[in-house]
């Protein structure tokens, strides 16, 4: 697993800032510190020398070996003390200062000659550049040189300074400050602490680059003797911290990063064991999820009492929670599993009420389409015969889903009901709409287009409960029937319903359809509206039923585009296709042809068996016709039309009054030697015939058959 | 009404769709310029539709015609129709029906 900033980015991140301020801090702590330490170091090394030099005063003989310049310093600085003449000596009893100067420098030790060695050498020339600072300090302070007091000097290797004396003759207090005095006693370095000076207490005065400290030289008696500079390079005193700080500052570098590190390590462990553990829990129970196994709690035990505790705590009750909720959710998806399975039966049933969507017989032919269901819905089309006259009947509930379903199936019982059960259009309807109020607390409703077509009449009566008005195409023109418009049905009770009459002739269609269609948006948002739908019949005027369903469709489709259909579209088309009549005049063997095609086209339903059988008899009896019968004028006149499960066909003539049934009776054979042919026609006929009757009326000969249509 | 015929080891005269007063004109005349010599003479009517009397009345002239040259005659797959129409006129019993 890739985390892109791991817990152990952040500690170390964290520790590394943590470290670093401290580091900060302690190096500022360290160097102030060291700064002293550095100094503590360099004084406790002036200590030590100093110590000597307090011993050899004190114990006279016995100085310290390593001393040895010092003591000849301060050897010359006592010896000088002691000189009377010198001791005695004042300012005042000489003429000048000049003269006053020779006598010291003939008297005094003016330096102190270095070692050899040293001359030349840099610490020498450090010492003279010192001495010569306190001389120059004496200049500008309008001293004269004071340096004839300065009869000292020993490079110190150990504090890598000077040490000089300075007589205590020429130092004094006054006012409780320190002064050195020189020759002319002007102050040198006015020292507030040194008033309390004692043998072992001294301070410091710095001089550019220098830094200096004093000690007070007592001799046997407890008199002040000398003074003594010890006078260092401020440059070593640097140099001495930094070589202290810079190994300080290692080890408390390297220290810091190693417990550090430790913590860091330490802790990432320790926090990440605990998230280790919730990790391989969580990731069995998503595979298990993911596996659909069924799965118990996954137990995660922590020792820690802290944030991961309660953690573990919450994860351990959410596991509980996920087992719960998983069963939950399994119940409801098996729930709607069924009720989805349920439902698509539903659908299925209730697309099975439907009578199918294409119907043909001798009178009608008609379309019907309704939206592939993958839910129930509330359109429905429907269709049945009322004795001699069909009824059409669209319909579009309120609502949608199974409460429109529901509806839509109480509606369409009822209607088929009540119209079956012979009442006048205009009652049935009513009696619905009354029947559909009752109990119909939902409030749904129902558009109805009903209508009732009459063929012997050639005209549509129907009563339009607040549908889509349907079109009615003839062979030139497309009209809408703009009847009155009822209310809906199931809306209100006690209305009485309008029906309206409309011619529908042979060829006539009869298009119906739901506010799906017309009310189809496209991308824009635009209808399909009612101009689409007029074009799109327009053009597929002389197309079949199917094709002016499917051309609706396509159209439709294209306008929509990718559009999410927004209601279910359900259309029907109906044509009257009138009663089979053919009028031959003409004395002609073609007819026999025309005649079978013609049937053929026109009852297109009707079995092959039946067709064949048709063909066989319209052979038989035209050929008849057109061979024997004299009249040149002949005409004759072929109908058909279906009566419950019978074919009635009739074919009539103005030919002469000849029964051919009776006249013909054929022999029967056993080789097709003595085989004669004559009569076999009429035998097939009636043979092939449920029944068939022969009569003259009005000048004509006509020949009533009946077949069974059911085989 | 199509009609294919075979020259082989029979003559197998196949048809199709209706044998009625027209086409078994057609079919007759077709046949008139056959050479047939093949012994035996099958009619497949897998595919015929109906037949009408007419029809029946080519066969029973070509049966004659073939029996004097001393050729067998026999019908092939008949439908019901046909089967019924052949019963009807005892056609099945003079040809036959396979």
């Amino acid at each position: 697993m890739k985390f892109k900033f791991p817990i152990l980015a952040k500690i170390a991140i964290l520790g590394t800032l943590t470290s670093v301020i401290a580091a900060g801090i302690s190096i500022w702590v360290s160097y102030s510190k060291q700064v002293s330490r550095g100094e503590e170091n360099l004084l406790s090394n002036i200590d030590n020398t100093l110590d000597g030099v307090d011993y050899y005063f004190k114990d006279d003989e016995s100085a310290a070996s390593n001393l040895y310049a010092l003591k000849t310093v301060t050897d010359k600085a006592v010896e000088y003390y002691q000189d009377p003449d010198l001791k005695n000596a004042k300012l005042e009893d000489f003429q000048s200062f000049e003269e006053y100067e020779e006598f010291f420098k003939s008297r005094a030790v003016w330096f102190y000659p270095p070692p050899n060695s040293m001359i030349g050498s840099r610490e020498y020339l450090d010492f003279a550049a010192c001495l010569r600072q306190i001389q120059s300090y004496s200049v500008i302070n309008m001293l004269s040189c004071d340096a004839v007091s300065c009869s000292v000097a020993k490079y110190d290797e150990s504090i890598k300074g000077y040490i000089f004396a300075v007589d205590s003759r020429y130092k004094r207090i006054e006012n409780g400050k320190f002064y050195h005095i020189s020759a002319s006693h002007y102050v040198l370095t006015p020292q507030d602490k040194f008033v309390e000076a004692s043998e072992d207490t001294y301070d410091t005065f710095d001089l550019a680059g220098y830094h200096t400290k004093l000690t007070t030289i007592i001799d046997e008696d407890g008199s002040e003797i000398a003074t003594f500079f010890i006078q260092y390079s401020l440059d070593n005193l640097i140099q001495e911290n930094r070589k202290l700080l810079a190994s300080d500052l290692i080890v408390l570098t390297s220290t810091s990063l190693a417990i550090i590190a430790i913590i860091v390590l330490a802790s990432y462990l320790m926090f990440t064991r605990n998230i280790r553990k919730l990790t391989k829990a969580s990731t069995n129970i998503s595979a298990k999820l993911a596996s659909n196994e069924a799965f118990s709690v996954e137990w995660v035990q922590i020792n820690t009492h802290d944030e991961m505790k309660t953690l573990t705590d919450a994860f351990m009750a959410m596991q509980g929670q996920i087992i719960n909720y998983t069963e939950i959710i399994k119940k409801e998806a098996a729930e709607k599993e069924r009720t989805a399975a349920e439902l698509s039966v539903a659908s299925k049933i209730q697309l099975e009420t439907l009578p199918f969507a294409s119907f043909v017989d001798n009178k009608v032919a008609l379309q019907a389409y309704i939206t592939p269901a993958k839910e129930v819905g509330g359109d429905f089309y429907d269709y049945f015969y009322l004795g001699d006259k069909l009824a059409v009947l669209i319909n579009d509930v309120s609502g949608k889903g199974v409460p429109a379903a529901l509806f839509m199936m109480r509606c369409k019982a009822l209607i088929k009901f009540k119209l079956t059960s012979g009442l006048p259009l205009i009652q049935a309807i009513k009696e619905s709409n009354d029947e559909l109020v009752r109990n119909n607390d939902e409030n749904l409703f129902v558009t109805s287009f009903v209508g009732i077509i009459d063929f012997e009449n050639e005209e549509i009566e129907y009563v339009n409960a607040g549908h889509e008005k349907p079109y009615i195409i003839d062979g030139k023109t497309i009209s809408r029937l703009d009847g009155v418009s009822n209310f809906v049905l199931g809306g209100m009770d006690g209305l009485d319903y309008v029906s309206e009459k409309v011619p529908f002739k042979k060829g006539d269609r009869l298009f119906m359809f739901t506010d799906g269609l017309n009310e189809s948006i496209n991308s824009k948002e635009e209808e399909f509206g009612y101009d689409r739908i007029v074009s799109s019949l327009d053009h597929s005027k002389g197309d079949t039923l199917q094709g002016v369903i499917a051309n609706m469709k396509k159209d439709l489709a294209s306008f929509v585009g990718e559009q999410e259909p927004f209601d279910d579209t359900t259309m029907m088309i109906i044509e009257n296709k009138g009663d089979f009549h053919l009028h031959f005049e003409k004395k002609d063997y073609s007819i026999i042809e025309e005649a079978v095609n013609a049937f053929d086209e026109h009852f297109k339903p009707l079995s092959k068996e039946i067709k064949a059988k048709v063909g066989i008899i319209f052979d038989e009896l035209l050929n008849n016709l057109v061979s024997y019968e004299k009249r040149p004028d002949l005409v004759i006149d072929v109908t058909g039309k279906i009566k419950g499960d019978d074919l009635i066909l009739v074919i009539s003539s103005n030919g002469a009054d000849y029964d051919i049934l009776a006249n013909h009776k054929p022999k029967y054979a056993t080789t097709h030697e003595d085989f004669e042919l004559g009569g076999f026609g009429v035998a097939i006929v009636k043979d092939l015939t449920k029944d068939v009757s022969y009569e003259y009326k009005d000048g004509h000969s006509i020949v009533t058959m009946i077949l069974s249509t059911d085989g | 009404m199509e009609s294919k015929i075979e020259h082989g080891e029979n003559l197998v005269i196949s048809l199709k769709g209706r044998l009625d007063t027209v086409t078994s004109a057609e079919l007759a005349k077709k046949l008139e310029n056959e050479p047939i010599d093949e012994p035996i003479v099958i009619m497949d009517m897998k595919e015929l539709e109906y037949i009408s009397s007419a029809g029946l009345r080519l066969l029973l002239s070509l049966k004659k015609k073939l029996s004097a040259e001393n050729k067998e005659f026999e019908i092939h797959n008949l439908n019901d129709v046909c089967k019924e129409v052949f019963r009807v006129t005892g056609f099945q019993n003079i040809l036959t029906v396979k």
